[in-house]
């Protein structure tokens, strides 16, 4: 049983779930450490994006980050992501700045629920 | 088999990998467009590729449009929704199939391995350079043909349309089939194939003999013959 499933959680467990069944624990493990840099980088990306006026590569970070966070189930930040991806895609700039905040107080949730489950993981 | 997976996200390529390797399929990653064009040129033509549509540098329309320049390699999109416009003209234009991110590994497994038992074997595809015979060797990605030891240029339509013939030969391939393959969307007629066959045959029959590999099946099509 995934505790991820739980209300708090910004991880569905049935996401986790499908990736413990295609490769175990070593394969979460795995995406979990790609995952974490990965998702790390996106965010920074998408700031300095909006920061330095480039909102195509906000977008580019964004659409990435959706990926990311939907192969581990992160729902709430992978829809924080398609926002700031379709503001970026229609150049509402100042729309983005809040969102890219709720984005990164999001993915701090995530980031947090990951590295728990990363300790219970092998190494 | 093997795959071709496009993706500049790694979790996805690593998800794709796993759910794939548990087909028995061989994955190889490319996390550019233009990462996989130069592993076709190195590698041959994979069985498939799935390709993601919204990537950095060349995009997944590009890349797709460069494969099905000179191949008619099957491929699957990987698109998130927002990008409806550009997914119907990918699917339109190249795709056989698309699955929508975030997506779950058993469905992609799914459905590549119907496309793939759909299109059959064409193992012998999957090196850079196809050897036909002693004679004859092509290398699709590169448009050209080695005969008789001497490079010939092909053009995509040329090596798209040996493409074609080669991964069901024995069998002919009707001309409606190609015509639609070569030139999807367009109104193009059997006149027009029957130009870029007889070039074709000019470019890799033996001067002399006849037509050796590209064969004229009356009321079929043409087929691809590699015996004499």
């Amino acid at each position: 049983m995934l505790d991820d499933s739980t209300q708090d959680s910004p991880l569905d467990g049935v996401a986790l779930g499908r990736l413990l069944d295609l490769g175990g624990e070593t394969f979460l493990a795995q995406m979990i450490d790609i995952v974490l840099p990965q998702a790390e980088a996106r965010i920074a990306a998408a700031q300095e994006g909006l920061a330095n006026g480039d909102l195509a590569a906000v977008r580019f970070a964004a659409h990435s980050l959706r990926s990311t966070a939907g192969n581990v189930g992160a729902t709430r930040l992978l829809a924080e992501a398609t926002r700031a991806e379709e503001l970026a895609a229609e150049q509402r700039a100042a729309e983005l700045a809040p969102v890219l905040e709720a984005l990164g107080a999001e993915w701090v949730r995530v980031r947090r629920s990951l590295e728990e489950r990363r300790r219970s993981l092998p190494r | 088999m093997w795959i071709l997976a496009v993706d500049d996200e790694p979790s996805t390529l690593a998800v794709i990998d796993r759910a794939l390797a548990g087909q028995g399929l061989e994955v190889r990653s490319s996390a550019s467009g233009q990462d996989a064009l130069d592993r076709i040129r190195k590698e041959g033509l994979p069985h498939l590729a799935v390709i993601d549509l919204l990537m950095p540098g060349m995009t997944g329309i590009e890349l797709c449009s460069a494969i099905k320049s000179f191949s008619d390699v099957p491929l699957i999109i990987l698109t998130a929704v927002g990008t409806k416009d550009t997914l119907i003209d990918a699917i339109e234009r190249f795709a056989e199939d698309y699955i929508v991110k975030p997506f779950d590994p058993r469905e992609l497994a799914a459905r590549v391995v119907r496309v793939l038992r759909r299109i059959g074997d064409f193992s012998y595809a999957s090196e850079p350079l196809v050897k036909i015979d002693e004679r004859l060797s092509v290398d699709f990605a590169g448009q050209r043909a080695i005969v008789d030891g001497a490079t010939v240029k092909l053009t995509p339509t040329e090596a798209k349309l040996l493409y074609l013939l080669m991964r069901s030969a024995p069998r002919p391939v009707a001309t409606t089939f190609l015509l639609q393959r070569l030139w999807p969307g367009e109104e193009v007629f059997e006149d027009t194939l029957r130009v870029h066959v007889h070039r074709l045959r000019q470019k890799i029959e033996p001067e002399g003999s006849g037509h050796r590999y590209v064969v004229t099946e009356r009321g079929a099509g043409y087929a691809f013959r590699t015996s004499a």
